[in-house]
């Protein structure tokens, strides 16, 4: 089941009904808990062993490491438990053969007989997304940040809360945990914001990205399949297909975000934004404070600062800037594609940090300079969603030969429309960040009539944009 | 993603930023959402009909090149409507070089799609009619008994999809109510299910779910010849014995109509048919092993079909050309199976051509009554 399965509907409905008919707190996290298994449960009722098994394991290990009582020695322990048991679940389930592959085939490259099969293993849906919330709950304990929790069911309910299980944004245990403590009243507000929110995200993902889609996959091949030919494609038809493709991870990404913060919002929980138009962004650091921002913090907390952070002079810095990206990267996925999108941002990031120590800005930024700045990070985020988005290196390559000029042109093009995609991007842009601020803000928009009109006609039209075979969330194979 | 998706995703965009907070109260909100949506399910439908955007499927290729066959010759134009029956018998080429031998210069185009209902291909018959420069002399037109059994085919081929979806709109609804009403649907479970299915894919239609997302213009379809020369027959391929048993069998066709809404379904094509200047509609049915499906076509020419040109397959000599392993499944031709069935077609229809070629008068309406479903 995901957001735009036919069935969720039905399902949410049930979920919220009893949910908002119970009265007992407790008995609340319960229900929102079954719900939650019932919903991770739908793919493949086999994961909730799995998930059982991180939650028992960060329960347990955060009982000891938040244990003032104990020894640090002993706490310490327990957090690494976790740490390590977390980390080497993710490890089996979502390296292990990437690594066996690789490792037979630089064997091979170095002239060794080398031939060890895959094991096959099943991705399971979330993983990266539930481990990562699991090691915040048993690093903010161990740290003191977040008294520990001994109810087991508590846990349970962070890890699997099914509006963000399976593709974030990465909840942080200190912001979730006092939620569950509160008595959630239905309130208009959260209603309105919650419908919204929702709204927003069905246009983003059923309307948008999953009309994009098929363009993106005609040029590039429908992920995971076998390595897609592109030699029938003109040049312009491969950079068409990637400008596509920006703006179907964004739509795809941030609709589902949406949907998932709408839909907590409803169960009266706040979850964080993860993403606040990362397409206006005039510098790559700029780019990562807006995209997958639950993300950029998590690896920020937990990855950067313990690694030392930017204490230590400039070369430890730039050490850490980049071990963060290239494992954030590795995060995306198995294949070392990812490894080179996160070694280019590293590098961008580790550029304009140097470059922004060098030249001292000014504190308001010329519009040119802004403009520039725009345009080089748009371009570099562009130019990087090509390995992101390529099923290997040679077709990364081909594509970026066709941005140069410097591949000979096959003779197929895409329809003229497709170059007027990134023009969504823009309007996004221009409609969220407030530029047509005097069509948003009038009065008349907050008669109910009206709100309803615009419910309609929008649904109408999600509707009429609806695949009926919804392409699957780009960030559920993560 | 074609340019109207784009728009109407723009669109979409701008309302849904434009949804603030709303005050307290209804005041006649429902009223409101309801008026805006029905509005803009209408304004996207005719926007699409007007841009000739559909959800476009494998059934739009055959039908594109069946265009494109008869857009490029100046000669009379032949053109068959059909199911898998008639993709697995005809070939265009064959009977147009065999009119040819009988000196009857025309163009032969094949419009079929493995189960195709018959109101799925009169919207494609239509949609053809309307892109081509002049209409077709003759339309040939398969009819089977399935077919006519059964007003709700398409969910034997496949249910909530894009097809079955495009095929529902008001006037295919129309038909297959008709149909069902009239108890056309074999057993109590098929027909519930077929009466539970008939009105989610019509509201889907209405609706325009997917209309967009999948939709693109006819024009853009890349032309796709329907012919299926097929070489190796299916694991469900009948005995030889069997074969031979089901084509050396001939059952007595007394003269018979189709169900009633078969009926009109047909004499409404026709009229529509006259009204785009066809001259002449015939019917027909290619071989297949079982003698009752060739005996129902049989009855229908001998009946409520007896005044059009009819051909059924019931000929014994053609049929005797045809035992051996020869057929792709017990209802299918492979391809020497069909070379030998289109050089008879080609002696069946040829009076028939001759005579509408030679009368070259004005459209001849060949049924004044169009019931409506």
């Amino acid at each position: 089941m995901n957001f735009v399965a036919p069935i969720f509907p039905v399902f949410l409905l049930i979920v919220l009904t009893v949910y908002w008919l119970i009265k007992a707190r407790e008995r609340r996290l319960d229900w929102l808990l079954a719900a939650s298994l019932v919903f991770y449960g739908w793919w493949d009722w086999r994961f909730l062993g799995l998930i059982g098994f991180v939650t028992l394991l960060s329960w347990a290990s955060a009982l000891w490491a938040g244990d003032r009582t104990r020894s640090p020695l002993t706490r310490k322990t327990a957090m690494l438990v976790a740490v390590v048991g977390n980390l080497g679940l993710l490890g089996v389930f979502k390296y292990l053969d990437f690594f066996i592959e690789s490792g037979v085939q630089a064997l091979t490259a170095m002239g060794f007989s080398a031939d060890a099969g895959t094991l096959g293993i099943i991705l399971p849906v979330g993983i990266s997304f539930y481990i990562f919330q699991a090691l915040s709950y048993v690093i903010d304990v161990w740290r003191g940040d977040l008294p520990v929790e001994s109810r087991l069911r508590r846990v349970g309910l962070y890890i699997a809360f099914f509006p963000q299980l399976v593709a974030g944004p990465i909840v942080r245990a200190a912001s979730f945990f006092p939620q569950m403590d509160r008595d959630h009243r239905l309130t208009r507000a959260k209603v309105s914001a919650g419908l919204k929110a929702i709204f927003v995200g069905l246009v983003y993902k059923a309307a948008l990205a999953d009309s994009i889609a098929p363009v993106v996959d005609a040029v590039y091949g429908n992920p995971g399949a076998e390595v897609h030919a592109m030699g029938q494609w003109a040049n312009s038809a491969l950079i068409a297909a990637t400008l596509a493709f920006a703006a179907q991870i964004y739509f795809d990404f941030a609709g589902y975000s949406l949907i998932a913060i709408g839909v907590a919002h409803l169960f009266g929980y706040y979850i964080p934004q993860n993403f606040n138009y990362p397409y206006l962004a005039t510098s790559i650091a700029d780019f990562w404070r807006r995209w997958h921002m639950s993300l950029s913090f998590w690896l920020r907390d937990y990855l950067y600062i313990p690694l030392g952070g930017n204490r230590g002079g400039e070369a430890r810095t730039y050490r850490n800037q980049m071990a963060t990206m290239l494992l954030g990267g590795l995060w995306h996925g198995a294949a070392w594609t990812f490894v080179a999108w996160g070694a280019l941002h590293g590098a961008a990031l580790a550029l304009h940090r140097a470059f922004t120590h060098a030249v001292r800005l000014p504190a308001a930024e010329p519009l040119a300079f802004a403009a520039l700045g725009w345009a080089l990070t748009q371009a570099f985020v562009l130019l990087t969603w090509v390995p992101f988005r390529a099923a290997d290196f040679d077709q990364a390559t081909e594509v970026w030969a066709a941005f140069a000029g410097l591949r000979a042109s096959g003779p197929d093009t895409l329809p003229w429309s497709v170059w007027l995609i990134p023009a969504l991007l823009l309007l996004d842009g221009a409609l969220g960040k407030g530029w047509l601020r005097g069509l948003t803000r009038s009065p008349a928009l907050s008669h109910p009539g009206v709100w309803w009109a615009l419910a309609g006609a929008c649904t109408a039209l999600i509707l009429a944009l609806y695949p009926l075979k919804p392409a699957p969330f780009v960030y559920f194979q993560f | 993603m074609y340019a109207l998706a784009i728009f109407a995703g723009m669109a979409a965009l701008v309302l849904v930023h434009l949804l603030r907070a709303p005050a307290r109260g209804l005041r006649g909100g429902l009223v409101m959402g309801a008026l805006a949506f029905g509005l803009t399910t209408l304004a996207v439908n005719v926007l699409a009909r007007g841009l000739d955007v559909r959800r476009v499927g494998e059934f739009d290729a055959f039908a594109a090149d069946a265009r494109t066959r008869l857009s490029a010759s100046e000669r009379p134009g032949v053109l068959f409507v059909g199911a898998s029956f008639t993709r697995n018998a005809i070939d265009p080429s064959q009977l147009e070089a065999a009119l040819g031998e009988r000196g009857l210069e025309v163009t032969v185009a094949t419009l079929a799609m493995q189960g195709a209902s018959y109101q799925e291909r009169q919207q494609q018959l239509a949609q053809a009619l309307k892109h081509l420069p002049r209409p077709p002399a003759v339309v040939w037109i398969e009819v089977a008994e399935g077919f006519d059994r059964n007003p709700a085919y398409v969910f034997e081929v496949g249910k909530f999809s894009d097809r079955a979806i495009q095929q529902f709109d008001a006037v295919a609804t129309g038909w297959t109510m008709m149909g069902l009403a009239g108890g056309a649907c074999e057993g109590l479970k098929a027909c519930v299910m077929n009466a539970a299915l008939l009105p989610a894919h019509a509201a889907l239609n209405w609706l325009n779910v997917g209309l967009l997302a999948s939709g693109r213009p006819a024009a853009d379809v890349v032309p796709t010849p329907a012919f299926d020369a097929v070489t190796v027959p299916r694991d469900t391929v009948p005995s030889q014995d069997a074969i031979l048993r089901g084509l050396t069998t001939d059952l007595p066709a007394p003269a018979a109509s189709g169900p009633q809404w078969a009926l009109s379904h047909r004499a409404h094509q026709r009229a529509r048919l006259a009204e785009a200047g066809v001259r002449t509609v015939g019917y027909y049915f290619p071989p297949v092993v079982d003698p009752a499906a060739r005996a129902y076509v049989a009855g229908l020419c001998a009946g409520e079909l007896s005044s059009h040109p009819c051909v059924p397959p019931t000929d014994p000599a053609m049929l005797a050309a045809l035992v051996g392993p020869l057929w792709l499944d017990g209802e299918h031709l492979l391809a020497p199976a069909a070379a030998a069935y289109t050089g008879w077609l080609a002696d069946q229809i040829a009076p028939t051509l001759s005579e509408a070629l030679s009368a070259a008068l004005a459209p001849q309406v060949l049924i004044a009554e169009a019931p409506q479903p």
